[in-house]
This record gives C-alpha cells, structure tokens and sequence, in this order.
C-alpha cells in the first residue's frame, strides 16, 4: 500500500500528513505507532529503532478520528489509564484491593496530579467526574488529546482529531491544537485529509497520494513552488486551472493555438500543462489579445470575487478578483482573460513539474 | 373537539393476545395454587395456604429448591464462562472461526430429549463410553499415574481414580453423589454455545479502535487489553447472557425427564420437573400451581435485577 516513503522529521516540528481518503496516510501514522507492521524498511524515533517495540513501549500517544475514549470510565478515569497501565502492577490495578496493597498509595496520588494538571491545561477539570457519553464533541475531543498528553510522550500522533466536529468548532480546534504544539513543544505527527487544515496549522506538510510521498515542504512553498501536478491541484482552493499548452520549436507557449506572450520554456516541440491560480488570472474586456471566453458563474464572498469563465477554445477556469469587478461583468458576457506568467506553472504531459521555464520580461 | 379512540384499538390485538396467552394463564395459576382442583373433578375447596405449606414443609420440596438452585449455581457460571472463553478465542483465530462456532453451537440447536439419549447410552455404566475409557485408562501407566497424581507423590489408591480403578466407575445417572452433577454438566454443554454466540456479537460490537488506544495507553499483552477494554465493553452483554441463562437453567426439564426422572433419591428434583410430576402426572394441580408460583418469582426476581442493572450501570451512552 506504501510505496517507499522516506521522511525525517524534526524535533519538535508539527508535521501534517495529507492527502485523499486511502492514499496510505493513515496507515503510515499506524506504522510509526507500530499498531501495523510494515513489510520493510525502518522506523526509528529518536534515533532508536523500534521495528521491535510495542506500541506502548515506543514513547508516543495517539489521538484517533473517533476518539476512542473507554466509554465505561469517567473522563478522569480516562486520562489516568496510560498512566496507571505503565506505573501500577496488576494487582495495584484492581479495584478495591489495589488501594491497599502497599506503594500504590503514593503511586495513585502522583497519577491523581499528573491528570489534574493535565486537565488543568486542557481547561477540563470541571467535567473529570462526567463520562465520556454525556460530553460533547468538542469536549472528548479535548479528553483525548488529555489522556495523550498525560504521559509527556516524545511525540503525538493525530488521525484526523477534527473530522468528527462541526465546521466552526474545527476552526476553532485548530487554533487550539496549534497553541498546544506551542506550549508543549513536542513533535506532533497530524493526518488530515483536509488541506486547509494541514496549510493552517503545519510547520511542514507531507503531501500523499496512492501510497506514494509527493513533497515534503512548507506551507507557502507548497502553494507557490509544488513539484508535481497532483500537489498543485490537491494544494490550494478554489483548485488550480489547468490549460493543456504547447511548446513550439523557439520555446514559446501557446494555448488553444494563441501564443502566450512572456511565456516561454525550454521543453521545446512538447505539449505541456499549465497550472496558474486563480489569483493569476483576470478579467479583461474583450480584446483580440487576451483568450476570449464568456462568464458563466459568480461568486461574491465580500472581501473578493471569484468568476468562472468557459473558454472558447474549450475548458473552465476560475479568476479571483476584487469584487468591485462584479460591476463590470456579469453572467453571459463575453471577455478576454489573461494570466500573469511570472506566476505560472509549468507541467510536462506526465504531471511533473518543467523546471525549465523562461521567463522574458517585456516581449 | 371529540377524543378520538383509534389509539385504543391500534393497542388492542397487543393487549388482548397477552391477557390470553400471558396474563389469564399465571391469574389461573395463581388461583388454582389455593386450590384442591384436579382435573376432572366437578368441583373443587379453596384450601388457603396449604399447598404453599406443603412446598415449605415436606423434605422432597426442600430437595427440590436445594436441587434447582444447586444446579442454576454451577451451570450459569460455568456456561457463561466457557460461552466467553469460546467467543474471545474464536474472535482471535485468523481461519477455522466458522468450525469451531458449529460445534459449539450445534447442541444449542439439537433437540435436548434426543441427545439425552445419546448421553444415556454414553454414560451407562457397563457398555457406555466413558466410563469405558475410564477403566482403559487404568490399564496405562502413565494415565494412571497422571490421573490419579502418583506422579505428584500421591498416594494411588486414596486418589478418585485409583480407588474407581481399583472397584468400579460411578454410575453418573443413577448415583445420589453423582446425578446432579452429571445433569449440570449436560446441561452446560448444551447451553454455553448459546452464550458464545451472544459474546461474539458484543464482541463484534466493540469499536476497534479502542483496541488500538489500548495498546498505545500501555495495554501491551491481550490479557491487559482484554481487561480494559473487552471485559467491561461487554458490560451489557454481560447481564443479557447472565439473565438468560439463569432463567433458562431454572427452566431444565427435558434432560430430567429423559435421564433420570428426579431420582436417584429426588437429587435432581428440579422445579419444572416437579411442576410436570405433580400437576401432571398426579394431577394434584393446586400443588403444581404453587410450585409454578414460586417458580414465577423466582424468574421474576432475574429478570427485575436485569432490568436494574440495565437501567443503572453498564449503559454507557
């Protein structure tokens, strides 16, 4: 299912993997928690191999999509289980008896304040005596992150924490998440399928499709300087465009057949693809120049606009404009559109990335 | 506006089917119980309590409690552990799941009365199996020696085996000592494949990932993780197998009937038998109504501490 992922994380680093649903994210985050095992290569956390290690011995906690509370022990209770399964022997474990064998005293009391100070931070000690049924989403999302916490593991593993939440609430459980990476300043390995939130929160994102590491890289390089056409159109929303191009023997592009001024690359005699973000192209009045299409759709969100244009020579693209634009151009109009090129990307007919492209500033 | 009174005959059919068939029945019950009626009779005395006397007073109504709880008390554990063991085990195989859930289910679904009879012929204590294979075993020293604990210093011939070996095996039916043990232990066998089928779907029912928060919380052998997490999610399974298996070895006849028929000496004199023996077949009704009455109660209070304990602690949502 994996396919030779190779990747070093820092410490201290908040890492995002993402990708879409069964592209093998959540597995390599079950791998490095070694509740799967991987058929080959190396794990090492620390700088120590722990192919062998169980999960409980690896030094990670793990928050899961459902949470995964134990529905029969009180949030308290809940938070306190990585702590009593490592620090009391079984029968210190049982109830009643535990109490009364000797040392647990002193082991229960330590455990008692290492969860009240976890529940402390987390702003969750009213709710210690409740179980995990009577609380909200919001609220066990917090109890899980708690009982991982507890324990002060060398890293945090997250699959999809948020997921399970309403969208304001998401939000604002970003943010959350983010202040206690800061706080904690311990490694957090964090799956999303949702790009925003992986471009939100991340000191860097791992990009992943069909099993396979795409690019590792900040946030903004991610957006601006993706190496592979998936990255480009997975990154970023509303979703890139992408025209099909081609190169003629001098190195100029064109699309649909009209030589794009200013854009030339170096993969001579091939087709190409262009990706440029809506916020690289705009709107124009009609002009022989620019590629002429007809407004179809508009979006106003208030602060910007977005128009979707049907290009004649075939295919949509999407402009990102100030909505004072909305004034000039309503649905049905026919205009022309123009790219700034210094912004585009250029794609080889295989989707990887044309590094070659040359850029001539005022043709 | 007039009331309408469709709700009144949408409950109708419910509750007539249940005054017949439930409530009348246990109301006749319970009148015949101060009752002399036989059937038959013309007519018959109100006779108040003394049939209840009767089941306090005379000593085979004491074997019959004595009989009938001894019974609940070692199939209700025995079956509902076993039913777990079998279902965790099971749930743990990666092939021949299938095989092992037929077996252990196909006694649930034989007719008791005719595997009565198998288990007759197999416990006969001259040409049956096993005490067959008993006394073959005495023939091979090493059985011998491990059966009868020779090879812990023990001394053979004070031993349960040596001592059988040395003059002959129980008769298992027809033994005082030994009939209600024989009859718990078929009535274990039948009952606990019934119980690991409701064990493995509350198994099935347990989310996996909380097996997966297990073992990162520390749960790193399956016998940690079984405790935190399979023994108290089963919580309502729990008392849904304990509920009804008590009530169901309340209810023993056929294996009874068929074995031994309350003897030897009314050690396996159990409650529905006795119901059957006495209302049936010496048509003494008014005595089997008071018996069918505590036995009412008894099931009742089950039932009762089911619903409690249902209502209060192992709902977890």
């Amino acid at each position: 299912m994996l396919k030779g992922v190779s990747l070093d994380i820092e410490d201290g680093e908040f890492i995002v993997l993402v990708g879409p649903s069964g592209c093998g994210k959540s597995t390599l985050l079950r791998i490095i928690a070694g509740l799967e095992q991987q058929s080959d290569g190396n794990i090492l956390i620390g700088g120590k191999s722990v192919d062998k290690l169980h999960p409980s011995r690896r030094d990670i906690a793990m928050v899961f999509q459902s949470y995964a509370l134990y529905p029969h022990l009180t949030v308290k209770q809940n938070i306190a289980v990585p702590l009593r399964m490592r620090r009391l022997k079984f029968l210190q474990r049982l109830p009643l008896i535990g109490r009364f064998l000797p040392g647990a005293s002193v082991i229960r009391a330590e455990i008692d304040r290492d969860v009240d100070q976890s529940m402390d931070m987390l702003d969750i000690t009213h709710l210690g005596e409740r179980k995990p049924g009577q609380l909200s989403g919001g609220q066990r999302q917090r109890v899980a992150v708690g009982r991982a916490m507890v324990r002060h593991p060398q890293a945090f593993l997250m699959d999809e924490p948020l997921s399970n939440l309403d969208a304001e609430l998401r939000i604002h459980m970003r943010a959350e998440i983010s202040e206690l990476h800061r706080r904690l300043a311990t490694t957090f390995i964090y799956v999303t399928h949702d790009q925003a939130e992986a471009m939100t929160m991340a000191d860097r994102v791992a990009v992943m499709m069909d099993g396979e590491l795409l690019q590792v890289d900040t946030p903004s390089h991610l957006y601006a300087d993706p190496n592979d056409i998936r990255v480009a159109e997975f990154i970023g929303s509303p979703k890139i465009n992408i025209l099909p191009g081609r190169v003629d023997g001098s190195g100029k592009v064109s699309v649909g057949g009209r030589v794009m001024p200013g854009l030339y690359s170096g993969s001579k005699g091939k087709d190409i693809q262009i990706g440029v973000r809506s916020e690289a192209v705009t709107l124009e009045d009609f002009n022989a120049a620019g590629l002429s299409c007809r407004v179809v759709y508009q979006e106003n969100l208030g602060s910007e606009a977005f128009f979707h244009v049907e290009l004649t020579i075939g295919g949509r693209v999407i402009s990102r404009m100030d909505p004072s634009a909305l004034e000039r151009f309503h649905v049905g109009d026919e205009v022309s559109v123009k790219f700034d090129t210094r912004k585009a990307l250029l794609f080889d007919a295989a989707g990887e990335r044309c590094r070659d492209k040359i850029e001539i500033a005022a043709d | 506006m007039q009331r309408s009174h469709a709700s009144i005959w949408f409950v109708a059919p419910a509750v007539t089917l249940m005054i017949i068939l439930l409530i009348a029945p246990v109301m006749v019950a319970g009148a015949l119980s101060f009752t002399n009626y036989s059937l038959g009779n013309p007519s018959f005395d109100w006779v108040g309590l003394s049939n209840y006397e009767a089941l306090l007073k005379f000593s085979s109504y004491k074997k019959m409690f004595n009989a009938s709880l001894t019974y609940v008390v070692i199939v209700v554990p025995l079956s509902v552990a076993l039913g777990l063991g079998a279902a965790v085990l099971i749930q743990s195989l990666r092939f021949g799941g299938e095989f092992y859930k037929t077996i252990f289910f196909l006694p649930v679904m034989a007719t008791l009365l005719a595997m009565a009879i198998a288990w007759e012929f197999a416990l006969h204590p001259i040409v049956g199996v096993i005490n067959d294979s008993l006394r073959y075993g005495c023939d091979i020293s090493w059985m011998y020696n491990f059966l009868t604990g020779a090879w812990y210093g023990v001394d053979p011939a004070s031993s349960w085996y040596g001592s059988s070996c040395d003059q002959f095996f129980p008769l298992w039916l027809g033994d005082r000592q030994y009939a209600l043990g024989t009859i718990a232990f078929i009535g274990t066998w039948q009952i606990f494949g019934f119980n690991m089928v409701l064990y493995l779907a509350g198994i099935t029912g347990i989310p996996r990932e909380l097996y997966a928060a297990a073992a990162v919380d520390g749960a790193d052998s399956a016998w940690k993780r079984f405790w935190l997490v399979t023994w108290p999610m089963l919580g309502p399974t729990h008392v849904f197998v304990l509920t009804i298996t008590s009530i169901r070895s309340f209810q023993v006849f056929d294996t009874v009937e068929a074995l031994t028929r309350g003897g030897p000496s009314k050690s396996t004199y159990m409650m529905v038998y006795a119901m059957y023996e006495k209302g049936v077949l010496h048509n003494l009704l008014g005595l089997g109504s008071a018996i069918t009455v505590v036995f009412l109660v008894f099931v009742l209070a089950i039932t009762l501490t089911q619903v409690y304990f249902v209502n209060r602690r192992v709902h977890y949502s």
